[in-house]
């Protein structure tokens, strides 16, 4: 169950947020500027809310009164950004093994099953220059899911694609889910598609939600 | 605002050209003889250049210090020098040979002699040229040989003793006579190699040792017109003043004995 | 001829090249992603040798290394060591007036690295240290290299600081700049005019070697 209940001063307003969250998939839906993936960013561990407490599993990641402020390496929380953020000088095998944990035996299981997943097999040794926008974000996700995350927060991840690749990719999201059973935080301005995804949405506008 | 850009654009062109212009005018015509001189001869002739232009008001003499060797290079790639002084025969005759001198006028100014110094807080035990062959001494600063009379007389002092094989590696060579003095009076290298004439103008470094006149050449300072010059009649009498009485006191002051 | 001067001047440049590495690149990364009370100040230090004439660095070290100056005095009585005029001095020289080209190139890389993708690889469990090794470096390797090639074609060529700290032995610190230097002060024009060559060709190939590899790489 993820808890999170945190403000933070940003330059616009005050982003304020409180909610709870169990399992499935998560939308955060609201305009561009709302906030939104400044709470992504809190929740993975690369920026600091100015008060208040995030816990996952009652395993607490942040805590203002306690002082607790766990790094992103401890959190064991996969982030993935808007434009991917590949490592443009590795290969597409290499991207993908980046943040599995070395010679574990569940890693080389996984490992053939995202690939099939995916169908990353035939790119493996491209780079990502070379990758379309629906295959980069294939990888992108297959490499959050290798370091076996206990949650996966996406930013506006299909918001580069559209059409039947779209489609088709938020498909395999709803897959991931269900065989990985980790919660799932998607952000997006689409509403098919936030009404597709979620089991929860949750609306934000200048920092603050709407409706839970 | 474009009328203040193009004013200041002007005013600082007019400026420069004035200063251009004022460079180049002297304030009243005079007569200017360029003299390329050995290095360690910097002290005496400043001085007997001043008590020359108080008494001959419409000449000024522009000096030009060095080691012989670069000075002769100089004139031999056509530098516009009227009198040349060099700390040994080698460069006067090479001149000579290219037919760059004026014919008579060439003559021996003054002699020196070779010392062996070290800086005066030094604590190192050198008491003779022998001494540099030990482990004590690691550093010695010396007249790079080929454009450096002081460095060439310094190699025969070393090669006549036979100790040059052994101190080779531990040579230093300055740009000019000065240079070796600089670098014993910062006490950077452990003893160096000038004239006697040298120490008189530093009271930082002391001698130890005097070179026998036997161990190198003849240390003999040539001097005369260039044969390119276009002031014959002033360097003539310049030539004349330093071999006058008056110069003979200000060279033995600074350490030099006069050849004439 | 004479290639002692050549191989020493290699040997030279190479160490001096090294330290400037070992030295340059942790600094850059540093001033690249962090901020303190006195940056600026401590940025147009580093970059001082890049703008002051070459004597000039040479004659501040002189008076810190040399065996009356700060440092100098310090090694002397402590360790016994001298270092000026000995091929440590000329290395010195050269790494100081490479340093800030090095620094520059290896600074603007760093800054031009996408800093998500460092964001990324920590939420992927890498530690400080293998982001920097696997992901920062390698993004600003193209950079790093246009500096290498910079800073080892200035030390190759540096004369004002060497010939002030360093001299002109034979052997120890007479590298080409100095032999040319003298070459021509004694009138050996041909003498000179060589090693002159050498060094155009030696650094010209470098850069013209490095530019084409770096056309490769993208």
């Amino acid at each position: 169950m993820l808890d999170v209940a945190i403000k933070k001063q940003l330059p616009e307003f005050l982003l304020r947020v409180e909610f709870k969250f169990n399992n499935g998939i998560l939308v955060l839906f609201g305009p561009s500027g709302c906030g939104k993936t400044t709470l992504l960013r809190c929740i993975a561990g690369l920026t600091s809310p100015d008060w208040g407490q995030i816990s996952h599993d009652n395993r607490v990641l942040f805590s203002s009164e306690l002082k607790v402020n766990l790094k992103p390496q401890q959190r064991r929380i996969g982030l993935m950004f808007q434009d991917y953020a590949l490592f443009k000088h590795m290969d597409v095998e290499h991207n993908i093994l980046y943040g599995a944990p070395k010679g574990s035996s569940l890693v080389a299981k996984t490992y053939p099953k995202i690939l099939e997943l995916f169908q990353l097999s035939p790119l493996l040794k491209r780079t990502p220059g070379q990758l379309s926008g629906g295959e980069q974000q294939r990888v992108a996700l297959a490499r959050a899911l290798m370091a076996e995350p206990k949650m996966l927060l996406l930013d506006e991840p299909l918001s580069a694609l559209d059409g039947g690749i779209r489609r088709q990719l938020q498909d395999e999201l709803i897959a991931v889910q269900q065989i990985w059973r980790i919660p799932i935080v998607v952000v997006t301005h689409d509403w098919q598609e936030a009404q597709k995804l979620a089991r929860q949405i949750i609306f934000m506008e200048q920092g603050k939600i709407k409706i839970a | 605002m474009r009328r203040i850009i193009i004013n200041l654009w002007l005013v600082t062109l007019i400026l420069m050209v004035s200063n251009l212009v004022g460079l180049s005018i002297d304030a009243a015509p005079k007569v200017e003889l360029n003299i390329s001189a050995a290095a360690s001869l910097t002290d005496a002739l400043v001085k007997i250049g001043k008590t020359y232009e108080s008494k001959h008001q419409n000449i000024k003499l522009n000096f030009n210090f060095g080691s012989s060797g670069s000075l002769q290079a100089q004139i031999e790639n056509g530098a516009p020098v009227d009198v040349f002084i060099s700390a040994s025969e080698k460069e006067m005759d090479r001149l000579e040979s290219k037919k760059l001198l004026r014919q008579g006028t060439r003559t021996n100014l003054l002699k020196n002699q070779l010392v062996l110094i070290v800086s005066v807080g030094s604590k190192n035990k050198i008491k003779s040229f022998e001494d540099l062959v030990s482990d004590a001494v690691q550093r010695i600063a010396l007249g790079a040989s080929e454009s450096v009379p002081a460095g060439q007389y310094a190699y025969q002092c070393l090669s006549k003793l036979g100790i040059w094989a052994r101190v080779t590696q531990k040579v230093i060579y300055g740009t000019n006579v000065r240079a070796v003095l600089t670098y014993v009076e910062s006490g950077n290298v452990d003893a160096g190699i000038v004239y006697f004439s040298d120490t008189v103008v530093s009271d930082k470094v002391k001698i130890v040792a005097v070179a026998a006149p036997d161990w190198h050449q003849p240390i003999i300072y040539p001097v005369a017109i260039i044969a390119t010059t276009k002031k014959y009649q002033e360097a003539q009498r310049f030539l004349k003043a330093l071999q006058a009485d008056e110069s003979k006191r200000v060279f033995e002051e600074y350490g030099f004995k006069v050849a004439w | 001829m004479d290639w002692i001067p050549v191989i020493l001047s290699l040997k030279i440049a190479g160490l001096s090249l090294g330290i400037v590495l070992l030295v340059g690149i942790p600094i850059a990364f540093l001033m690249a992603r962090r901020d303190f009370i006195g940056k600026s100040i401590v940025e147009s230090l580093l970059t001082l040798p890049l703008v002051m004439p070459p004597v000039v660095t040479g004659f501040i070290l002189l008076y810190l290394i040399g065996r009356r100056g700060l440092i100098g005095t310090f090694l002397y009585e402590q360790f016994g060591i001298q270092l000026i005029f000995t091929s440590g001095a000329a290395v010195l020289a050269a790494a100081t007036v490479a340093f800030p080209l090095m620094y520059q190139s290896a600074k603007a890389a760093f800054l031009s690295v996408d800093r998500k993708m460092e964001e990324v690889a920590r939420t992927l469990n890498a530690n400080e240290i293998k982001i920097f090794v696997t992901v920062t470096l390698p993004a600003a390797f193209p950079g790093i290299i246009s500096g290498v090639v910079l800073a080892f074609a200035r030390a190759l060529g540096e004369f004002g600081a060497t010939a002030m700290i360093a001299g002109n032995i034979p052997g120890k610190t007479q590298t080409i700049p100095i032999a040319i230097f003298f070459a021509a002060e004694s009138n050996e024009i041909a003498k000179a005019g060589l090693y002159a060559l050498i060094i155009s060709l030696v650094t010209f190939g470098l850069i013209y070697g490095v530019n084409h590899w770096l056309k490769q790489q993208t």
